[in-house]
């Protein structure tokens, strides 16, 4: 111990050890040539006697300094300081590796953070989390059922092997806080004790009580977390005990979840918790909590007893629940297909976690290969170095420096080089991250919160400091080979040197994956282009929607039907407001309710068409034309569905029918949802595209009385700014429903361009993708090409010096580098036909082999090749045949 | 036991300088002088070769050093014999004593029987 802090504390004070040791150096020389000048020795000849006796000064101070101990870290320190310095001497050759290596790193970490935000990161304020199972009850193969809360308990009891066994059900609701505006939140209705299962801790209050939990109970309690405490009550220290409205009802806030828990599934988050006689009162359909008919969609979370295994537990459940279909048969009898089956682990709902180990394992397999290329690019730039620096190394050694020094400076630089890179590699990740959050990528769920912790962190060191010795190695010991003659030899030889055929075959299929990827790219690019200019029959950025719901509000048929016809004539009548309608659905990509339409006698295939039911005003806030016949009038628009209303065809739908023939004043059989009526049509509208591509969707249009649903859309032309419009619109909802919040609230332009997401996304991504492969196709060309133009420095020289023209030289250092590029470009080109097979079906205003496409990939990727090889081809025409020689 | 003239093999030479500061402490170069002396020149240290070594026995706790002021009034680090450095010396000795004379016994063992 006194050894370790003496030998630090040695390290600390080195300059004064170095002092000491050269005070005690020169003191000998002094006394040998001292005795030598008493000896009768001239002293000037007694001082060079002294010298030679003592042998190489440098040498022995060296040696003394290493044999101290701990020098390593002295030299590690001296190395990185000279690495830093030489690197900072080469500003282009540190820039292109830092970023290669910030590229590589940077895409694997983006990786891991997604990794980790998905699998590793505990949820938060959950105690032992590793005990903690999801239980379902579901069909091999199949989907989850409902439970109900007497079959729970009836489990849970069964099971002693779980130590508590709690159900959540999730469901968005509606909410007002105090005097505010109404707004969505996600709530989830609690069976059981689901937070002392979860061993969650309150931040403020207390959970419910058991009391409270039973299922007859008022429910008229709610604990909220805290991120929904300091968004909706401002951070205040007191809300419990404040009251809150939700889907109509009044709740009392007893208390808060601990910070960061928002539900026990990663890929949604929960605000409010509610007991089970919530239930009831939130839908206003009185359920008996405590019927064990009264299953509703319940995800089961369970904790396993201490020793207990997930299979122990899934067989006394199972057994468990056979014993209560017998008991129970008129009821449970349908639990004879479900089985319950444990999973161990929560945070990735069950249905979603094969598709999600898959998808993960694909992305780390794509970034592994790029973080291999950057490694490879980087060790590649390495050597192209290590030869222009074969004569310093060469100088050191005869100097006496030993081959592991040598080989722990060339780590030094490339620790140096990585660590950086690394740095700038968790920006890149944290750039990364924000292409994956909120978005749903390759069947992998949308991630709330994708955080970037220490576990990033630490992962981007390890990654760099590996990526370090990896892409060091090579290039160090290659330098080791050299020795002194050999250095001499080697910048003779013109050959390009061991290893430049697979380094050549490494950048040919850089170059070939990188201009596939720029094909796939282009091409989707191109897609995303002709999807917005599709011609849709109206200007969908011209119409503002406005989706509510006052279901949740208690409101039924009849009343809704009055709310609407109020809503409609209020914005009607407000200022600034060109056109207003009311509809059941908007013309964008969805779900849409589907009806069966078919003319009377004919006996023909009835026609599927979207059903919209509309306002009289809905063609005209559209811009949609009328060709023939006319809209609903405004004495028809509330008009209940009754036979003889009449309805309006879309020009395609009207087509199928009737043909050619006139369709205004014939007669359709429409099946609906709420049964069969016979309409007569009364108009023909233009056809409008809602689908994301130019596809055009069967129509039929109903006046809005004929509305199954008490939900609908207000559409409006507005000349004032959306946000104010959106403010005008939800101020007038609030006059007759302060507690209806908007479901949506966008132009019909942004809803279509949400439907396009994953084309935008994909297209993004491959852009992304696309990107970086070329610049790092770029990247090894020049390390190629670089490499064996300081390889060939002494031929070239000489070549000048006979007269060589500019020409050949540039012929004789590009000729390589131009035969990568021809190999890789026909081996890219196929690469980016294949691909655009693959993405064919995503592929749309654009066909895969589009030429020009195919021309721009290859004209972009040849300007990157011939910068890559034109940078060392200009540093050979400057190489003058005198340094050459110098050199020698 | 030296290859060359010149050239001690490195624990020959540490060794060589434990025995030497078994009799009195002294500076490097006095050191160097006393082992040429000593062995009748026939080790001749290299002179510079002999800080490594002596870095070498402090950093194993054999010898330790200490900075003082010589017969002429010169700065000089001394250097002394640790107890364990003692220690060591003894027993290196013995090993020394029983595998030289190991060698000895068959290098003059002329002959040998047939």
């Amino acid at each position: 111990m006194s050894r370790l802090r003496e030998q630090l504390g040695a390290l600390f004070s080195r300059s004064s050890e170095n002092r000491e040791l050269e005070e005690e150096l020169s003191f000998h020389l002094e006394q040998e040539t001292k005795r030598l000048v008493q000896t009768g020795v001239d002293p000037g000849e007694a001082r060079r006697r002294a010298h030679v006796a003592f042998g190489g000064y440098d040498r022995v101070v060296e040696e003394t300094r290493e044999a101290r101990g701990l020098v390593w870290l002295e030299n590690a320190w001296r190395d990185l300081r000279f690495a830093g310095r030489g690197l900072m001497r080469n500003p282009g050759f540190t820039s292109v590796a830092m970023l290669t290596l910030a590229v590589g790193i940077g895409a694997t970490t983006a990786v891991f953070a997604l990794t980790n935000s998905l699998l590793l990161r505990p949820v938060a304020g959950v105690r032992a989390p590793e005990d903690l199972v999801v239980v379902q009850l579901s069909p091999e193969r199949g989907f989850i059922t409902g439970i109900s809360h007497a079959n729970i308990e009836d489990l849970s009891a069964g099971a002693p092997a779980l130590s508590g066994l709690a159900g959540y059900a999730r469901r968005t609701v509606q909410a007002r806080a105090s005097d505010g505006a109404p707004f969505e939140v996600d709530a989830a209705i609690v069976q059981g004790d689901y937070f002392g299962v979860l061993g969650l801790q309150p931040r403020q209050g207390r959970w419910f009580t058991p009391d409270e939990r039973a299922p007859h109970a008022a429910g008229d309690v709610v604990v909220i977390s805290e991120r929904f405490r300091s968004s909706r009550f401002g951070g205040a220290a007191d809300v419990v005990g404040r009251t809150l409205h939700l889907n109509a009802a009044l709740y009392t806030i007893v208390g808060v979840a601990p910070a960061g828990f928002q539900g026990t599934e990663r890929t949604s988050v929960t605000d409010v918790w509610l007991p089970p006689g919530a239930y009831g009162r939130m839908w206003h359909r009185p359920v008996d909590a405590s019927d064990r008919r009264a299953s509703i969609f319940n995800e089961l979370v369970g904790r396993l007893a201490p020793g207990a295994t997930a299979t122990q537990a899934e067989q006394q459940l199972r057994a468990t629940m056979t014993s209560l279909v017998v008991r129970y048969s008129e009821v449970n009898a349908e639990y004879v297909k479900y089985v319950p089956t444990v999973y161990a682990g929560i945070g990735v709902p069950v249905g979603v976690r094969p598709q999600t180990t898959r998808t993960l394992r694909l992305l780390l397999g794509v970034v592994s290969v790029l973080l291999l290329i950057a490694c490879a690019n980087v060790a590649n730039l390495l050597l192209f170095r290590g030869v222009s620096r074969q004569g310093e190394t060469a100088v050191r050694r005869a100097l006496g420096a030993s081959s592991a020094r040598l080989v722990q400076q060339h780590m030094a630089e490339g620790l140096l080089l990585s660590l950086v890179g690394g740095a700038a590699g968790v920006g890149v990740a944290v750039a990364l991250r924000l292409v994956f959050e909120g978005q749903s990528l390759l069947g992998l769920p949308a991630i709330e919160n994708l955080g970037v912790d220490w576990r990033v962190i630490s992962f981007a060191l390890a990654g760099a400091l590996l990526t370090g010795v990896a892409f060091t190695l090579l290039p160090a010991l290659a330098a080791l080979r050299a020795n002194l003659s050999g250095a001499m030899r080697a910048t003779g030889r013109s050959a390009t040197g061991e290893g430049a055929g697979l380094r050549g075959a490494l950048t040919v299929v850089q170059i070939a994956a990188s201009l596939g990827l720029l094909v796939g790219a282009l091409l989707l690019v191109r897609t995303v282009q002709s999807l917005g200019a599709v011609e849709r029959g109206y200007d969908p950025e011209a119409v503002l929607a406005y989706g509510y719901d006052p279901s949740p509000q208690g409101h039924d048929a009849e009343t809704a039907r009055a709310l609407r016809r109020r809503l409609l004539d209020d914005v009607s009548a407000l200022p600034g407001i060109q056109s207003a309608s009311v509809a059941s659905a908007l013309p964008v990509p969805g779900d849409k309710f589907m009806v069966r339409l078919a003319v009377p006698g004919s006996g023909e295939e009835p026609v599927r068409a979207a059903g919209f039911d509309v306002s009289a005003e809905y063609f005209s806030t559209l811009g949609t034309r009328i060709i023939a016949g006319r809209a609903f009038t405004a004495a028809e628009q509330h008009e209940p569905p009754a036979a003889g209303r009449g309805v309006v065809l879309g020009a395609m739908t009207a087509r199928a029918l009737f043909g050619d023939a006139q369709a205004v004043g014939r007669v359709v059989e429409v099946r609906g949802f709420t049964g069969t009526t016979q309409q007569p049509v009364i108009g023909v509208a233009e056809d409008v595209r809602m689908a994301a591509r130019d596809h055009v969707m069967p129509t039929v249009y109903q006046p809005l009385g004929a509305a199954a649903l008490p939900h609908g859309y207000v559409l409006v032309r507005s000349t004032l700014p959306p946000p104010q419009t959106e403010r005008l619109i939800a101020d007038a909802l609030a006059r007759i429903d302060a507690n209806i919040p908007f479901f949506s609230a966008e132009s019909l332009g942004d809803a279509l361009r949400r439907a396009m997401a994953e084309e935008r996304l994909l297209a993004r991504l491959l852009g992304l993708f696309a990107t970086l492969a070329v610049a790092l196709a770029g990247i090894g060309l020049y390390g190629v090409v670089a490499y064996s133009v300081a390889r060939r420095r002494r031929e070239i020289g000489i070549r000048v010096a006979l007269g060589a023209r500019t020409g050949e030289v540039v012929r004789l250092v590009a000729g390589q580098s131009l035969r990568l590029v021809a190999v890789g470009a026909v081996l890219g080109t196929i690469g980016g036909y294949a691909l655009s097979r693959a993405l064919a079906s995503r592929i749309f205003g654009v066909t895969p082999v589009d030429p020009a496409t195919y021309a721009a990939a290859i004209l972009a990727f040849a300007t990157v090749a011939t910068l890559a090889s034109a940078l060392p081809a200009r540093a050979a025409l400057r190489v003058h045949p005198m340094d050459t020689l110098r050199q020698e | 036991m030296v290859e060359r003239r010149g050239e001690l093999l490195q624990g020959t030479l540490e060794l060589l300088v434990l025995k030497t500061l078994s009799l009195e402490s002294m500076h490097g170069w006095g050191i160097g002088q006393r082992i040429q002396q000593i062995s009748r020149d026939v080790f001749q240290v290299n002179q510079g070769s002999l800080y490594p070594a002596l870095q070498r026995l402090m950093t194993k706790e054999w010898i330790a050093s200490e900075w003082r002021v010589t017969e002429n009034g010169r700065r000089a680090r001394y250097y002394m014999l640790t107890a364990k450095g003692r220690r060591q010396l003894d027993a290196e000795l013995r090993e020394w004593q029983r595998s030289s004379g190991a060698v000895n016994w068959i290098l003059s063992a002329e002959g040998g029987r047939a």
